[in-house]
């Protein structure tokens, strides 16, 4: 067991220290202190800056304008990044295209699929939304039932899905659909890609509960799909989906659990300037939320290892989600009770990370952002894989406790509702 | 950068396990008959098979200069069974005796520690001591009771003493006539336990000087980790027991672990093990470390472990339903020794005070907020790969 970085991740973390230094604007402190005009004109600097170093797609092999950055680089830049207070997304749709549909492609995509949408995909041309979701699609996601029909080198895709997030900016999305009714579950879905800015295709926001309208419903009705932009095999849809779960594996977790430190710094703060921490119990109640931050470290490091040291996955994924979703609810609950009854009512900077905790900069002080992230926090624990549906694959397939009993085969609803 | 085990540690746990899994009926046994004790021999020969009062000792001193993980992975193997063989005391001994004897004694104490004739009990380091020191001729004497003492058929007692000039670290036979040993109605009844009584004992220094309160609080964390470790096998048995038993209880028709009350309760569990693991085995490793905080490290990782051992143990319970209540069954042994080795020396509490203190949050009274928000970003934990660049102090 050894978990030093070697020697020349240290002079890589060094050469990414100082190029970002040299990116960023003399007297940075974080994009949590720029007002909203700065930051919107920053981002859009930035993310020209990240993609010319390689590190917008830092997953991505050179040849496709991405960085070609080994495993243990990426969690380098993305954890300087964070120790730095820069978005390594810095548009709302640039996650889903760099981690989820960019790495799809290159290893599920053809060439003239790689050739057309990576390119766009950089550049900001293609803002993509990830259509997994339908009303009748969350936890049970192979239940799909928008249907696409073949129609000479077209697809006619009609149905609904639902929780995009950032669909709002996005004139693409890949999705699942359903093309071969005849087969049951996962059987019969296809992945592809589709235009949204066309009349087929219906956008609309909804807005959560922390009043912001990010997430969208997105309502097909015949709305066009190149046959040929189908990506893997045309009822090999359920494959190309899973896949994503094999990608970059560990990669971000340092990240992760190097922003929590920053936030409960940045807690900490909050407590002094209020004279709450002359309570005993919220002084431990912090220094318990410290422990949980070093425990995520400790887990992010194993899941880097794992992840180079190429062994198939394996539970960290699992165990990661279950242990970080948790700890955000339990901070930002913590984080009320600091606050107090000016929990109770929105006030100072707005929060900017829509997910996961604020960048370095934000003000301590800002009740509005600790109480984004409260509301936030909640869904932590419902997308991406909700708590129950995690404790149930760790329970069978980690545990090997008996499955769920599943529904009769001819119970299951087939094909498309339409609307 | 590798997480995993190497194949020597590997090789370490697998050997630990296996002897540690054969003792296992007879001990089990012995101990909800009431028996107290263990098996000389067969304390003799992991000593001499496996090395287990021997791994961590240094090289210089004859041991196999092991680092604090393989003391570590002895000490999860350990956990796993309850082992009556003293491996903890063997543990702490080689941590407490490595570090602080010099000179002759020193060498015969660590010889007959590593052949498993020497069998230590300590006191004084985790509370500010019971006990106080004297000079007496060219000798010390010691006097003091100190309660729940850990003494698995202990030989010797390792004993931190007050003095005028500080704590000093002493050594002494148990049968002796100042020492009286008391012993307790242990809770946990594969850990007895002990009070000692001092009046005026004869005990020769450990070390020639005081111990310096950082390098007290360096061993207090060496022997806190090794013990995190242990508690992380008590949990893993515990996971195991309840896994086992919900694949093969039925109820209404089905096997109990279907049924997802019962599977998430499991998928918890099995977490909270992972994590608690994950944590103990990073401050095993990163103590050997001089640029790491290890004190803070030792706090962090009790406060983290010890409560999720306690849920795992008593979660192991509830899916057991009667059974679990019964004498008989050995879960209440891992909910037992859970429940003591939370509290024995420091509880978690203490562990968060103390961290608590070392990242700078202090009741602000004269507006020290940015001066506190500086010593908490410099006395954080620092990312593994910083500490190329930026050395923390450990002051």
């Amino acid at each position: 067991m050894d978990l030093s970085y070697p020697p020349e991740a240290d002079d890589y973390r060094a050469v990414v220290r100082e190029t970002l230094a040299a990116m960023l604007p003399t007297g940075w402190k974080g994009l949590g202190a720029l007002d909203d005009a700065e930051r919107a004109t920053f981002r859009t600097f930035w993310r020209e800056q990240l993609r010319m170093h390689g590190y917008l797609a830092p997953s991505w092999p050179k040849e496709y304008g991405g960085g070609g950055l080994t495993l243990m680089e990426q969690s380098i830049v993305a954890e300087e990044l964070v120790l730095v207070g820069a978005p390594q997304h810095p548009h709302p749709n640039d996650a889903n295209a760099m981690v989820l549909l960019g790495p799809t492609l290159l290893h599920f995509g053809t060439e003239e699929q790689k050739q057309f949408f990576l390119p766009r995909t950089l550049s900001g041309e293609i803002t993509w939304a990830q259509g997994y979701s339908e009303p009748d699609a969350g936890s049970d996601l192979f239940n799909v039932r928008t249907r696409a029909v073949r129609q000479g080198g077209h697809f006619l895709v009609t149905g609904q899905k639902i929780w995009q997030s950032a669909g709002l900016t996005a004139n693409w999305m890949f999705a699942l659909v359903r093309t071969d009714p005849g087969a049951p579950g996962s059987k019969g879905l296809s992945f592809i890609l589709l235009p949204l800015e066309q009349e087929g295709a219906e956008v609309r926001g909804i807005k959560n509960m922390a009043g912001e309208t990010d997430f969208v419903e997105v309502f097909l009705n015949d709305a066009v799909a190149q046959r040929d932009h189908i990506v893997g095999e045309p009822g090999g849809g359920a494959r190309v989906a899973l896949g994503l779960l094999g990608f970059e594996r560990g990669s971000g977790g340092v990240a992760a659990a190097a922003a929590s430190r920053i936030e409960l710094q940045r807690l900490a703060v909050l407590a002094a300037e209020t004279g709450r921490d002359r309570d005993l119990q919220i002084r431990r109640r912090l220094a318990e939320c410290w422990t949980q931050v070093h425990a995520m470290h400790c887990l992010a490091l194993r899941a880097l290892s794992a992840g180079i040291s190429g062994t198939p996955p394996g539970p960290e994924s699992s165990i990661t989600k279950v242990v970080v979703s948790q700890y955000r609810q339990q901070v930002s609950e913590l984080a009320l009770d600091i606050l107090g009854p000016d929990a109770a009512s929105w006030s100072g900077q707005p929060s900017v990370a829509g997910l996961g905790p604020q960048p370095l900069g934000t003000d301590p002080l800002s009740s509005s952002a600790w109480i984004a992230d409260a509301l936030h926090a909640r869904p932590g624990t419902v997308y991406g894989g909700s708590l129950q549906i995690q404790r149930n694959t760790i329970g069978e397939q980690v545990l090997g406790l008996p499955r769920e009993p599943r529904p009769a085969a001819s119970s299951r609803p087939q094909g498309s509702v339409g609307r | 950068m590798r997480y995993a085990l190497s194949v020597e540690q590997d090789a370490l746990a697998r050997e630990t396990t296996k002897f540690l899994t054969a003792a296992l009926p007879a001990e089990r046994d012995a101990v909800l008959r009431g028996e107290v004790g263990f098996d000389g021999e067969r304390w003799s020969k992991a000593c001499a098979e496996v090395g287990l009062a021997s791994i961590g000792i240094a090289e210089r001193h004859g041991g196999a200069g092991g680092s604090l993980l393989d003391i570590a992975v002895t000490l999860e193997a350990s956990g796993r069974t309850l082992t009556s063989l003293p491996v903890c005391a063997a543990a702490v001994g080689m941590i407490l005796l490595d570090d602080l004897a010099e000179e002759q004694h020193g060498r015969d104490l660590l010889e007959r520690l590593g052949t498993g004739d020497l069998i230590p009990s300590w006191v004084g380091l985790h509370h500010a001591s019971a006990l106080s020191a004297e000079e007496d001729g060219g000798g010390w004497r010691i006097s003091g009771t100190v309660r729940h003492v850990v003494n698995c058929g202990a030989t010797s007692v390792i004993a931190f003493a007050g003095t005028t000039e500080g704590p000093r670290a002493f050594e002494a036979e148990l049968d002796q006539a100042g020492i009286t040993v008391h012993h307790e109605r242990a809770v946990d009844p594969t850990r007895p336990l002990s009070t000692l009584v001092l009046d005026r004992a004869v005990m020769r220094p450990l070390h020639p000087a005081p111990l310096a309160a950082a390098r007290l609080a360096v061993l207090r964390a060496r022997v806190d980790i090794v013990q995190a470790a242990e508690q992380v096998g008590v949990a893993a048995a515990a996971l195991d027991m309840a896994v086992e038993y919900a694949k093969t209880r039925t109820q209404f028709g089905r096997r109990i672990g279907a049924f997802q009350s019962i599977k998430h309760l499991l998928a918890d569990m099995y977490v909270d093990v992972e994590v608690a693991r994950d944590t103990t085995r990073y401050a095993a490793w990163a103590a050997d470390d001089p640029q790491q905080d290890i004190v803070q490290l030792g706090h962090i990782t009790r406060a983290f472990v010890d409560p999720r051992v306690s849920r795992v143990c008593a979660g192991n319970l509830q899916i057991l339903g009667g059974i679990g209540y019964t004498w008989e069954h050995p879960s209440h042994l891992y909910y037992k020794r859970a429940l003591t080795s939370e509290r024995l020396t420091t509880d978690t509490s203490s562990h968060l005070d103390a961290i608590a203190t070392r990242i700078g949050i202090a009741p602000s009274s004269d507006g020290r907020t940015s001066q506190q928000a500086e010593t908490f970003e410099d006395s954080g934990i620092p990312s593994v790969g910083r500490q190329a660049f930026e050395p923390k102090s450990l002051g």
